[in-house]
């Protein structure tokens, strides 16, 4: 009988451990430490502001406050940890308007007191010229209008914006430059 | 997909292979009943099929874990239900009350056929006679006092083993009929309703195998127990019907908040499998058939042929309740505005050839089993080997006064 | 020999006893299960955190949600939820109304793409809608729990803080838990086939970080805190308005309240 007994447990022993992928838990104890364990993967615009102070303070200014940088950026984690390290890692970001139109697109079950626009008719597409949202929305201080200094890249026909029945028409000073080119003083990428 | 279904929610959860769960520790729970009939009950009309029927329990319940097993997401961890039970959980029960029976139906079993084992190992040589006298454990001749502990012991496990059999099939009716979950489950009808069908569907399968295996082996068939046995699967499957009726009559009348997606899953969804073959198929038309050779009282050839076709149809239509129930109910999306579809897959470790394997094997492990005992010849009666034993059950104050020695070589013969 | 009764009662009872001892003491004849440890030393944040002193819940407020899917989209990149096949700890759900008083819901892809650019269901397409919203589904951890009764071996269960977590260990991948979950939260991870669930992020929230989807929220439509905490985001809202449950007869008492909620969502 004892001998029966000791033998079902050497067996027990053995051979469900092997029988088991992981060794089996027979309490709960280690369990939930296993759980919070795990990494974590979204960051805060907090761990982002120890490299990038200038653009996190900027974004935590204003209306997009409350959107994570990873909502956009992807999760950082790994980025983190590498820069850290100090590999460098670009994140991968999107097209600035599938980005934009995921919350702003204009739609019946939204509340009606976010801001939200059809993308086909608004801005620039109206007049025909094809733009990203970021040619006139900063992303990170996305107010309108923008006020920030902008480089010419996607702006190409300054007239959008500047012309005179636009948004931000040419102040008087300009009255008698409406045939010269604009960058001949507005020099591209200086934002001046 | 119809309307909306939660993410979650494309794949069904439970296969086939629950499907046939349910299916074969029904037949397990059903057989069993009959065998019990005779050696509690003492129904004599169903003597020829009580040691058979035993035969028939045992065959399917040493399949009964193999598609639990093949549907779990880690088998490896099957034997967790055992060692970690969680005893809230129905399906916890599981492992001890399908241990539990096991051992029960091989100690009735061994019981049952001891005097044909310990015959057959000593009058049989070479590989076969090794295993027969493995079998007798050592223990090759039976006295008076093993017989009489015989007796008592086949009766007393009988008895247990009717109670032991409703739990067995009815905890897995209380694993669906206890989660609130999902409308088409949710009932405390549902231990009741499964249990009932399984006895049904156990009765019919005796039928339907007595009589193969009879004319396979040239053998005649007993008109006078399968007359028996087709009044018993009547009985219990106007009881059965009811019980059924009852349930989806209530939810149509009371017609609750689920009863939306209820109508919508047995009228659209699933209506050949529920009205088609589960209802009219295999419960309608075999009460029909039943009833009229029950109402006639012959007993002969084309009787026999007709309760026959009519078990073969509520087979089919109990295998189809079991598919409602387990797919339908999950076809259920539980947002109440959707459902999910299912068709099992050819191949692979949940599929239709799988599944067709598994309910092969049971028949084949019974080949197994009576190539070595066969419950139609008794030897060791035959042959004088025995004492006499009582062929009817006596009441204890009459045995103890004197033995009924009436014929015994004709014990359980054609 | 011939078997007397007395000695087939003994045999019984030996085996009877014999089991018996072994599953009392199946703690010696287990090998016992080795802790998962943070880092090299073997030291967790987990070590200084008490459960028993936290209780944490979750608001939904569906009148802000924009439906943008950001919620979904980190749960998934926090969490390694399976991109493929869909599987979801958390989604959307849009639902729309017409003036003939069709309720239509959808949820394409859980949500993880926004809305933005799903068309409308085809059952509602080019009618007039009256009414539209979003509501987003997560883990009620409820407080009587259906998916912890029914786990057969107790690989399911919950921690003294109110949070339901899976064992992975244990699980043997049955699916009870799945079936018997009233809100179709719970899923079979496809490669190691045990069952998974939200967790409230309980990774970050025992660090006093907010879930994932909390903190990608654009809108503020969900909030979290602990209900110890008088001012918590989640004290002030149950204290001040009212809120209510989803399937609230299936008595479940979950920990995750909805502001709001419309009749129709199930």
């Amino acid at each position: 009988m004892v001998a029966l007994l000791v033998g079902v447990g050497l067996f027990m022993r053995t051979v469900t451990a092997s029988l088991s992928v992981e060794v089996i838990g027979l309490t709960h104890e280690d369990n939930p430490r296993w759980w919070a364990d795990r990494p974590v993967n979204n960051q805060t615009s907090t761990a982002c502001a120890e490299c990038h102070e200038a653009t996190t303070e900027v974004t935590t200014a204003f209306a997009h406050a409350s959107v994570n940088c990873d909502s956009c950026h992807g999760a950082a984690r790994e980025h983190i940890d590498l820069a850290r390290s100090g590999q460098q890692a670009p994140l991968a970001l999107a097209d600035a308007r599938d980005l934009c139109t995921t919350c702003h697109t204009g739609l019946d079950s939204r509340p009606q007191d976010f801001p939200q626009v059809d993308p086909a008719t608004h801005g620039a597409p109206a007049s025909g010229v094809t733009t990203s949202c970021t040619s006139c929305h900063n992303p990170h201080d996305p107010g309108f209008p923008p006020v920030f200094k902008h480089t010419l890249e996607g702006r190409q026909d300054c007239l959008v914006c500047h012309g005179p029945e636009q948004w931000q028409p040419l102040p008087p000073s300009h009255a008698d430059r409406t045939g010269d080119s604009c960058i001949e003083c507005h020099r591209p990428g200086d934002g001046t | 997909m119809h309307g909306f279904v939660f993410p979650n929610e494309v794949e069904i959860q439970w296969s086939l292979l629950i499907v046939l769960y349910p299916f074969i520790t029904g037949l397990v729970a059903g057989a069993f009943v009959v065998s019990s009939l005779y050696h509690v009950f003492n129904i004599k009309a169903l003597k020829p099929v009580a040691s058979f029927s035993l035969l028939m329990a045992l065959s399917f319940m040493l399949v009964a874990p193999l598609p639990l097993l093949g549907h779990l997401g880690r088998p490896e961890r099957g034997v967790l239900i055992f060692l970690t039970p969680h005893f809230t959980s129905a399906m916890a029960g599981f492992g001890y009350i399908w241990m539990f029976y096991l051992i029960l139906l091989l100690t009735e079993t061994w019981l049952v056929f001891r005097p044909d084992i310990t015959h057959y190992a000593r009058t049989t040589g070479g590989f076969k006679g090794l295993i027969y006298r493995t079998l007798t454990l050592g223990m090759t001749e039976m006295s008076e006092e093993d017989h009489r502990f015989r007796e008592k012991m086949i009766k007393v496990l009988a008895a247990v083993g009717i109670p032991a059999a409703a739990l067995l099939h009815g905890y897995v009716g209380f694993l669906f009929g206890a989660i609130k979950a999902n409308p088409w489950w949710s009932t405390p009808l549902m231990p009741v309703i499964f249990l009932l069908s399984a006895i049904v569907s156990g009765i019919a399968l005796l039928i339907v195998m007595y009589v193969v295996v009879m004319k396979l082996l040239g053998r005649p068939i007993d008109h006078v127990c399968i007359s028996a046995l087709g009044k018993w699967l009547l009985a219990f499957l106007v009881i059965d019907l009811t019980v059924e009726g009852l349930e989806i009559l209530s939810m149509a009348y009371e017609a609750e908040e689920s009863w939306d997606v209820v109508s919508q899953l047995i009228v659209q969804r699933i209506p050949v499998t529920y009205f088609g073959v589960q209802l009219l198929l295999g419960s309608l038309i075999p009460l029909v058939v039943l009833g009229a050779v029950a109402a006639q009282a012959r007993r002969e050839g084309a009787a026999s042929t007709l309760i026959f076709a009519a078990a073969v149809l509520v087979i089919i239509g109990v295998f189809a309740m079991r598919w409602n129930v387990v797919i339908g109910g999950q076809m259920i999306s539980k947002s109440m505005r959707g459902f999910t579809s299912y068709t099992p897959p050819l191949g692979g470790r949940e599929g239709v050839l799988a599944a067709s394997v598994l309910l092969m094997l049971p028949f084949y492990i019974f080949s197994v089993i009576v190539s070595l005992v066969p419950p139609w010849e008794r030897p060791a009666i035959a042959e004088g080997e025995l004492s006499p034993e009582p062929t009817e059950a006596v009441p204890a104050w009459e045995a103890a006064d004197s033995r009924v020695r009436s014929s015994a070589w004709d014990w359980e013969r054609q | 020999m011939p078997i007397s009764r007395r000695d087939f009662v003994k045999l019984g009872a030996h085996a009877a006893f014999g089991g018996l001892l072994v599953y009392t003491l199946r703690g010696v004849v287990l090998p016992q299960s080795t802790p998962r440890v943070a880092d090299a030393e073997g030291n967790s944040e987990y070590d200084q955190y008490r459960p028993e002193d936290h209780d944490w819940a979750f608001v939904i407020d569906t009148m802000k949600c924009i439906g943008c899917g950001r919620c979904a989209r980190a749960c998934k990149q926090e969490n390694n939820v399976p991109w493929e096949p869909q599987l979801n700890r958390t989604w959307v759900e849009r639902y729309s109304f017409t003036a003939d008083g069709e309720v239509c819901v959808d949820s394409p892809a859980g949500g993880i793409n926004g809305f933005a650019d799903e068309p409308l269901p085809e059952e509602v397409r080019g009618k007039k809608i009256t009414k539209s919203f979003f509501v987003p589904k997560l883990c009620n951890q409820c407080e009587n729990t259906p998916c912890e009764q029914v786990c057969p071996v107790g690989a399911t269960y919950k921690t003294a803080d109110g949070i339901v977590l899976v064992n992975r260990d244990k699980c043997i991948g049955c699916r009870y838990c799945i079936q018997a979950c009233p809100y179709g939260m719970r899923y079979l991870l496809p490669d190691e086939r045990v069952a998974d669930k939200c967790t409230w992020c309980y990774h970050r929230i025992t660090k006093g970080r907010l879930p994932a989807c909390v903190e990608a929220c654009p809108v503020g439509a969900r909030k979290f805190g602990d209900l110890r905490d008088p001012e918590s985001a989640v004290s002030k809202i149950l204290a001040e308005r009212n809120t209510s449950v989803l399937k609230p007869e299936m008595g479940t008492n979950p920990r995750t309240r909805y502001l709001d909620l419309d009749g129709e969502v199930v």
